[in-house]
């Protein structure tokens, strides 16, 4: 099915489908730098992520190593089986330890406190045991169910404690010489993830094996079981890392809010974008001023065309500023329109110079200006010799001659039965008693313009075929009625009947050769020339009469 | 599957010495006095250890639950907005991922062992490990000096080896403290607590060029009196000296040797072996041609023997378990452990690799190996040696007991303390020892 588009529309369409094709290009091509950008933003961040877990692996490792020395150091074991077993000055072993333990924590910025417990005593050095006694209590079980080695437990300040029992190294005694804990900060290790970015949300959280050890973890967050990059949490899109760490075996997950790590870059993008868009918009706008100008461009030639093809005026619609191609075009089709508009004028103009001499020809078969002085020295002479016919005859033939020889070719029709009725004068006095006439016409009709002399011929050759031929009486009826815009004008006679195919014989020329109906082909030729095709001489016998009729434009004079 | 354990074990090795444990008195099960160290089945008997049934990794796996864990309320009250609360000094809850994979078994095993006879135990676990797909051996060589205090500290820890190297001086703490595993759980018809990877005994080795030099013979079984004269003889000829070994198995010896045991001794507060061993000390620091470390001659055992060694067995010295391996009571693989020390001590695959440098292994004879020279003595001598009943597992306390004669025997030896004095207050310290080892963990 084809559409048919204006230019406008088309360009428009166009100027759409561009728009809308840039806009997804860059949608497309944002959704793949995003894309692009998550993995490198995730990649550096698991890199981050797992530099910081390492060097707190190795803070682990030497917790795990502190605890391991003060296990099997001597000093230990023989201060704390003196205050066990009750030997020695209880206040100055304590004293010992708590300087021992003070040279150990000073160079391990991360052990804030070390404490030696068994039962309700307690020894330690650094900022507190940081333990509710219960909570003591039930780190110091999970200890010995351990047998000795070493229990990693969080507690819900943010410390992960390493507790381990001491027990007696003499002769494989094994018997418990005081619960050791040493107290780790974990939330300084949690700010040092989000020492370079301040502005990133994340939730951390360290277990060994089955336990806890640290969690920021919001317990709304389901539990993530592997490393991921998109993962989708209430509708937000988070980072997962997890990993082991190798030195203390721990896990860790570090749940990463994705839009975090982008600090400022959104709000870029977006910038960006927005950015794009105006510029985009503006310049659609632009290009859409330009093809509407243009288009008007081209519609005002159209017009001019349009006008062109109809005849009008090109003034006035024929500026069209510019040097581009269309004011090239403007001005190619000025020039064309001015050469033909002058070919047509000078072979019209030239046509009608040749009509006109055809008409001044025509009118000159009766050569008017002779006659007529001779005509009206007749009537002076005939009312100087009291000659009434003669008078009255010269009278009317002088009226006729004056008619035909004043200049004016469109004439009223009260002025044509004006000389209508000085011819009848004339063949009233040749025929006597032979032609009766009359006339019918409307009021409006009176004063419409028609060729001068052309109702005289008609009733002249009804005169002609009725009268002179035959000798036969005729009555003539000539009536003058408005149709529509137009007058039609009608002659009737009795006496006298058209030959068929008369209208023919006149356009063909048949007759023209002979003198014979000479009058009505000029009658024809006249009315063709002055209005058109559509007017000519009809010829049609009716009711015993013959009538010839024609039509000529209801116009009137100023 | 199935190791064939066989039973023709070389001549001397097929009785084995019976190692008497201490006498226990808490928390030690009736039978570790009764039982003797892993025996060699009956001789001319093939016994098939079906041990397949019990080597395996247990089949299930505990589930693991998918979700996580909290037990602590304070948890779900945490902020949305990243940031963790911190509420108080309660302990946090637990955790549970999914996951494992396939389980690996990783055996660890200590040992001092150093020198060839380690580089032979790394070759030994290679090839182990080469047949064993799914086992990871990972041997923790220590220093002997250093190897009981760390050995103990992992006891304390929690954390000893699936495998230990063990000697007679400390089996009976490590046992008495239940550390190790009574063999019978994990071997049909054998039981105690530590298998040998070979059978040796003591031996004086001295460089045999030294004494074809000096013209003299060396005997063949070795009195204080003719070491002496032997060490003064080629002190004369050729200035070197003999080194000696002034420690506790000396004084056992002495001891022994006049039908007593010296931690009874020291538990009467007799001073008789005492008094003789730091006497002799005494004498010792008179002799010029005497030094501890010695230029010609060692006591050591018969592993230690080289090619272009001469050899001279110690009077009344039997046969002694070389390498002794024990289970950790504490072992994650049990089975498994068994099987690698099974391999260790009986495949001719072990045996092609440790050859005799753990002495003659009990449970294989050694027919297929083509010896060296050195090798030959080894075997040699070994094989000549009689097992005795009498070699006991000395009481707890009895290395602490021997650090203390050593200090003793360096101030006889510089003169600080004459020997009574010294014998006195050696064995009234080794009485508190004693004393304290046994009421020690109570």
């Amino acid at each position: 099915m084809k559409i048919h588009l204006t230019l406008e529309r088309k360009l428009s369409l166009i100027l759409l489908l561009f728009f809308f094709s840039m806009l997804l290009v860059v949608a497309i091509l944002l959704g793949m730098l995003r894309s692009e950008y998550d993995a490198r933003v995730y990649a550096i961040n698991d890199e981050n992520t797992r530099n910081v877990m390492m060097s707190a692996d190795s803070a682990f490792a030497a917790t795990m190593m502190t605890g391991d020395y003060i296990v099997s150091d001597d000093f230990f074991q023989s201060t704390l089986s003196s205050l066990k077993d009750g030997k020695g000055d209880a206040a100055a072993l304590e004293g010992d330890i708590r300087s021992r333990l003070s040279t150990m924590i000073e160079p391990l910025s991360y052990i804030i406190d070390i404490t030696l417990m068994r039962g309700s005593w307690m020894v330690g050095y650094g900022a507190g045991l940081g333990l509710s006694s219960d909570s003591a209590a039930e780190a110091s079980r999970i200890a010995r169910e351990a047998g000795g080695a070493a229990v990693w437990v969080g507690s819900d300040d943010g410390c992960i404690y390493l507790v381990r029992t001491i027990r007696r190294l003499e002769f494989l005694s094994l018997d418990e010489l005081a619960v050791l804990f040493i107290r780790i900060d974990a939330t300084a290790l949690a700010d040092s993830l989000t020492a370079g970015s301040p502005d990133r949300v994340s939730y951390l959280m360290i277990s060994n094996g089955s336990r806890l050890l640290y969690s920021e973890y919001p317990g709304s967050l389901s539990h993530p079981d592997a490393s991921s990059i998109g993962m989708q949490i209430d509708g937000r899109p988070y980072f997962i890392y997890r990993g082991t760490l190798p030195r203390s075996g721990f896990d860790y997950v570090d749940v990463v809010l994705r839009d975090s790590l982008y600090d400022g870059m959104v709000q870029l993008v977006g910038g960006a974008f927005f950015l794009f868009l105006v510029m985009l918009l503006a310049f659609l706008l632009l290009l859409h001023h330009i093809v509407r100008r243009m288009i008007a461009r081209i519609n005002a030639l159209r017009e001019k065309m349009d006008a062109f093809e109809q005849g009008g005026s090109l003034e006035g619609i024929s500026s069209l500023p510019g040097d581009d191609e269309i004011a090239q075009l403007n001005d190619r089709f000025d020039r064309m329109a001015k050469e033909y508009r002058d070919v047509v004028e000078d072979s019209y103009s030239r046509e009608l110079m040749l009509k006109d001499s055809e008409i001044r020809m025509l009118t000159q078969q009766i050569n008017p200006h002779f006659l007529y002085n001779v005509l009206d020295s007749i009537y002076w002479m005939s009312q100087k010799y009291q000659a009434d016919d003669i008078a009255a005859m010269s009278y009317d033939l002088a009226a006729l001659f004056r008619a035909a020889v004043s200049a004016e070719d469109l004439v009223p029709v009260s002025r044509e039965l004006e000389l209508l009725e000085s011819f009848l004068g004339i063949q009233r006095r040749r025929f006597p008693d032979s032609i009766s006439y009359s006339v019918e016409a409307d009021g409006d009709s009176i004063g419409a313009l028609l060729p001068k002399f052309s109702l005289q011929p008609l009733v002249e050759n009804a005169i002609k075929h009725s009268v002179e031929e035959k000798g036969a009486r005729t009555d003539i009826i000539v009536s003058c009625r408005r149709r529509g815009d137009d007058i039609i004008l009608e002659v009737s006679n009795t006496g006298s009947a058209f030959p068929d195919g008369l209208a023919d014989m006149l356009r063909s020329g048949m007759v023209s050769s002979s003198t014979q109906r000479i009058g009505l082909q000029n009658i024809d030729e006249r009315l063709h020339l002055l209005f058109g095709e559509g007017h000519g001489l009809e010829f049609r016998n009716e009711d015993g009469r013959a009538i010839v009729s024609f039509s000529v434009p209801g116009r009137y004079d100023a | 599957m199935a190791v064939i354990v066989e039973a023709e074990a070389p001549e001397p090795a097929v009785e084995m010495p019976a190692v008497e444990m201490p006498v226990p008195e808490i928390h030690v099960p009736d039978d570790i006095e009764a039982e003797p160290m892993p025996l060699p089945p009956e001789p001319e008997a093939s016994i098939e250890v079906e041990e397949a049934a019990k080597v395996e990794v247990p089949s299930e796996v505990p589930p693991v639950p998918e979700d996580i864990v909290e037990e602590d309320s304070a948890l779900k009250e945490m902020a949305d907005d990243g940031i963790a609360v911190f509420d108080g000094s309660g302990l946090l809850g637990t955790v549970s991922y999914s996951d494992p994979g396939p389980e690996r078994v990783e055996l660890r095993i200590s040992l001092w062992e150093s020198g060839e006879k380690r580089e032979a135990i790394e070759r030994a676990i290679e090839r182990y490990e080469s047949i064993n797909g799914n086992v990871d051996i990972i041997p923790e060589f220590i220093e002997k000096s250093a190897y009981w205090r760390n050995v103990s500290t992992d006891a304390a820890s929690g954390r000893l080896a699936d495998v230990l190297e063990m000697d007679r001086r400390y089996l009976g703490q490590f046992v008495e403290r239940g550390q190790l595993l009574d063999l019978s759980d994990v071997f049909d018809r054998l039981s105690g607590y530590g298998m040998p990877i070979g059978m040796t005994a003591p031996v004086l080795a001295y460089d045999e060029s030294v004494i074809e030099s000096v013209g003299i013979e060396f005997p063949s079984l070795l009195s204080i009196e003719a070491f002496i004269d032997a060490a003064r003889a080629v002190y004369d000829s050729t200035g070197l000296k003999a080194g000696t070994s002034l420690g506790l198995d000396l004084l056992e010896a002495i001891a022994f040797h006049e039908g007593s045991d010296i931690y009874t001794e020291i538990k009467e507060g007799r001073t008789d072996s005492s008094a003789v061993f730091f006497n002799l000390v005494e004498d010792i620091s008179a002799y010029p041609f005497l030094s501890s470390a010695g230029d010609w001659c060692r006591f050591t055992d018969a592993t230690e023997i080289g090619e272009g060694d001469g050899y001279a067995r110690i009077t009344n010295d039997g046969l002694i378990p070389y390498a002794l391996l024990s289970i950790s009571a504490s072992s994650r693989y049990p089975e498994e452990a068994a099987e690698f020390i099974s391999w260790l001590v009986s495949s001719k695959e072990a045996q092609s690799i440790l050859r005799l440098d753990f002495g003659i292994p009990p449970f294989r004879h050694v027919d297929d190996l083509v010896l060296t020279p050195a090798e030959k003595r080894r075997f040699d001598f070994i094989s000549d040696t009689e097992y005795r009943q009498s070699l006991s597992v000395p009481p707890m306390g009895n290395a602490e007991i021997g650090r203390i004669l050593s200090d003793y025997a360096a101030d006889v030896l510089s003169g600080d303390i004459d020997p009574s004095a010294a014998a006195a207050l050696f064995v009234d310290e080794s009485d508190d020892i004693l004393l304290r080892a046994e009421g020690a963990g109570m």
